[in-house]
């Protein structure tokens, strides 16, 4: 057996020129199989994780879906808003620790804009447990001396090339529909965010009383015509704001979450809904993973391909080892050992392409690591061969060996049907 | 057919190795077709005695090739009796007439007897790779290395080719390695399928006579096959394949 696998190392050492073509194939499959379900499963992970530590998300009675969409994601906006007096209710509620409320609705350059309260940046978690930084700046203190002071998420200040200190004028109505502009009460920019991967790298802050400012003199989404209050003026108005679009709570207890839900949503004075973020985000991804599920897919059908490359060129080596088989044969190998030399080979490549692969998806992972996290937020685990990676590799292993067995019954049939000398 | 039974020395020390027979190779009525072919040869009687050699000749196409086959027990007959060293091989199971070929048996083909990247040292010392028994016996005076340096040397060939790859050594120095390799561990027989004819006349009957005298000195016997009549002159004992087959009407000169 061992002078089998020395010679089988040995002849396959002597085609290295093919050989190592199919185990680069091989490994590039592998790569990209891990990679992408790697990815897919750290991509859930950090969608998993857009907020961290909120046990309810609150809203108007919607799909749990779209509220999730709405609040965490900030995309698309909300049918229904609910009313001051009705947040007020829930934040008060003696089971809540701390409550963000805020108000969708207006945008900058297509960026949504968050109204909410200094609480934002003190409760607000993503990621493990990660509170928001400030790359640089300060919070907007949601008093009436900075009422027009906002925050930016890393992103948009990027994009729109905004730092502190910048002026900024908000749009009515969120994304590219957006139409008239608060031009009468243009912003200051504060402070920027660190970068976190999740939405609010994409959003505005500002106070909840500045949007109630914005909108004094403003009806049924349009600004009154022939009245107008300015800026300055703005601030002698009761900013109490009336509607908010979502609050998000932290229990005092996690164990309260039931109840506190179930008290929410048959709250009497409004409809609410109350939603637990976990399973709403489960929800959310069955939808968006499709994609990633796609994906792996074809990195399937890759890894298939290149086990077929595998096959045909052991197969397509068989001609050319036709004189070297039948010399193994008359110096006393027995079919039997001719096909295991075939399988040996067959196993020796696919076990260097494994090996290679993961050696380039190391490599992949350190070269692309700080970039996914910074842009994606997607934190790759780079040694984290999970259950799901090894079941995968080893049945590229197994469909790697069991490419060489028919490669190996050629040629353990080709050496009985050429006797001792191969016939051309 | 004439055959000297010479008084037999093979050591037995080997449990599978025949006692002491008489006979390198025997075959009686022995018939083989090839698939569902009319038969391809047909041989009454046929009788190789121990350390004898003997020069069997024939036509291209006369069978040669599918007679040393059968003998090796790589074909088996499809009636009739053969007898490698005392063993019907055709009782034996595939696996133990393998073990039996390369424990007893050492080939010399025309050509392609070396496989190209292995070096000379490795391609002679193949047979004690895949047989203990050839190992054992290689070893009985010193190593199986230390043998096949010895056989090498005696077939002439240089100790500094011996590291070199297969494919570097010119036709007649690949056949003095593949006589070498076949003589390593003493089998009780050398069967050489037409190893001359890739040579010119004046290294034919070098080769030839370096062969005849390791046969001799390892008490192997050699069925050398060639359809070169000239060389029968070299042997004291020939046979004629067409004369032996009953099937007439294979062959063509
Ligand atoms: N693998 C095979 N399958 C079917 N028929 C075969 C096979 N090998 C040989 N034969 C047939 O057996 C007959 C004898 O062939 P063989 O090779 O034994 O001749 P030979 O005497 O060795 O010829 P040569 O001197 O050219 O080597 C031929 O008619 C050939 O067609
Ligand atoms: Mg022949």
């Amino acid at each position: 057996m061992r002078t089998l696998l020395r010679i089988a190392a040995a002849s396959a050492w002597n085609r290295r020129g093919t050989l190592i073509l199919t185990v680069l194939s091989i490994a590039l499959s592998v790569t990209l199989l891990l990679g992408i379900e790697r990815l897919r499963v750290d991509a859930k992970e950090s969608f998993m994780q857009s907020v961290s530590g909120v046990d309810l998300v609150v809203g108007a009675r919607t799909g749990s879906v779209q509220l999730m969409l709405y609040s965490v994601f900030r995309m698309g906006g909300a049918t229904h808003d609910i009313g001051w007096k009705s947040a007020q209710a829930v934040m008060n509620d003696p089971a809540v620790k701390w409550a963000i409320p805020f108000a969708l609705g207006d945008s900058l350059q297509g960026f949504p804009v968050l109204g909410t309260t200094p609480d934002y940046f003190r409760y607000f978690r993503y990621g493990e447990d990660k509170a928001l930084v400030l790359a640089y700046g300060r919070p907007f203190t949601g008093e009436l001396e900075g009422l027009y002071e906002a925050v930016l998420g890393a992103e948009v200040a990027d994009r729109l090339g905004l730092r502190a200190g910048d002026g900024i004028v908000l749009a009515h109505g969120s994304g590219e529909n957006a139409l008239s502009e608060h031009a009468d009460k243009p912003f200051r920019v504060v402070g920027v965010l660190a970068p976190t991967g999740t939405p609010v790298d994409r959003s505005v802050h500002v106070s909840l009383a500045a949007i109630e400012a914005i909108h004094l003199d403003w009806q049924g989404g349009a600004p009154t015509p022939g009245f107008s209050i300015p800026a300055l003026q703005a601030r002698k108005f009761d900013l109490t704001p009336k509607t908010v679009t979502a609050i998000l709570v932290g229990l005092k207890s996690r164990a309260a979450v039931f109840q506190a839900q179930r008290r929410i949503n048959s709250y009497r004075d409004e409809a609410l809904m109350a939603v637990l973020p976990g399973v709403a985000l489960d929800e959310l991804w069955e939808i968006v993973g499709l994609a990633a599920r796609a994906l792996l897919a074809v990195s399937i059908l890759a890894a298939a391909v290149g086990l077929a490359g595998l096959m045909a060129v052991v197969l397509a080596s068989l001609n050319e080892r036709r004189r070297e088989l039948a010399i193994l044969r008359s110096v006393g190998a027995s079919p039997r050992d001719i096909f295991i030399l075939l399988v040996a080979e067959g196993a020796l490549l696919t076990t260097l392409g494994i090996l290679s692969g993961l050696g380039l998806l190391a490599l992949a992972g350190v070269a692309a690591a700080p970039w996914l996290e910074h842009y994606y937020g997607i934190l790759i685990k780079l040694w984290a061969l999970d259950e799901n990676a090894i079941k995968l590799l080893l049945s590229v292993w197994a469909s790697g060996l069991a490419a060489s067995l028919l490669p190996g019954w050629r040629a353990c049939r080709m050496s009985l049907s050429d006797g001792l000398q191969p016939r051309l | 057919m004439v055959s000297i039974a010479a008084a037999n020395t093979v050591d037995n020390a080997y449990p599978a190795a025949p006692a002491s027979p008489q006979f390198a190779l025997t075959m009686r009525d022995m018939v083989f077709a090839w698939g569902k072919a009319s038969p391809c040869l047909d041989v009454s009687a046929f009788e190789l005695s121990a350390r004898e050699q003997l020069f069997l000749c024939g036509p291209s196409g006369s069978g040669k090739s599918t007679f040393l086959n059968l003998a090796a027990g790589v074909l088996v007959p499809d009636a009739g009796s053969l007898c490698l060293l005392g063993e019907e091989l055709g009782a034996l199971s595939a696996i133990r007439r393998d073990r039996f070929r390369v424990d007893h048996v050492g080939f010399v083909f025309q050509n392609f007897n070396l496989i190209p990247w292995m070096s000379v040292l490795e391609n002679t010392l193949l047979p004690c790779r895949f047989s203990r028994r050839r190992r054992q016996r290689a070893s009985r005076a010193t190593s199986p290395e230390a043998e096949a340096a010895r056989l090498l040397r005696a077939l002439d060939l240089d100790a500094n080719l011996w590291r070199q790859q297969a494919m570097k050594l010119s036709v007649g120095q690949q056949q003095r390695v593949a006589a070498a390799r076949a003589l390593l561990g003493c089998p009780e027989i050398i069967i050489a399928d037409e190893p001359t004819s890739s040579l010119d006349a004046d290294r034919q009957l070098i080769f030839l006579e370096l062969l005849q005298n390791e046969c001799a000195s390892s008490g192997a016997a050699l069925l050398f096959v060639s359809h070169d009549e000239r060389l029968a002159a070299r042997f004291h004992h020939s046979a004629r394949l067409p004369e032996l087959n009953r099937v007439k009407s294979g062959g063509s000169s």
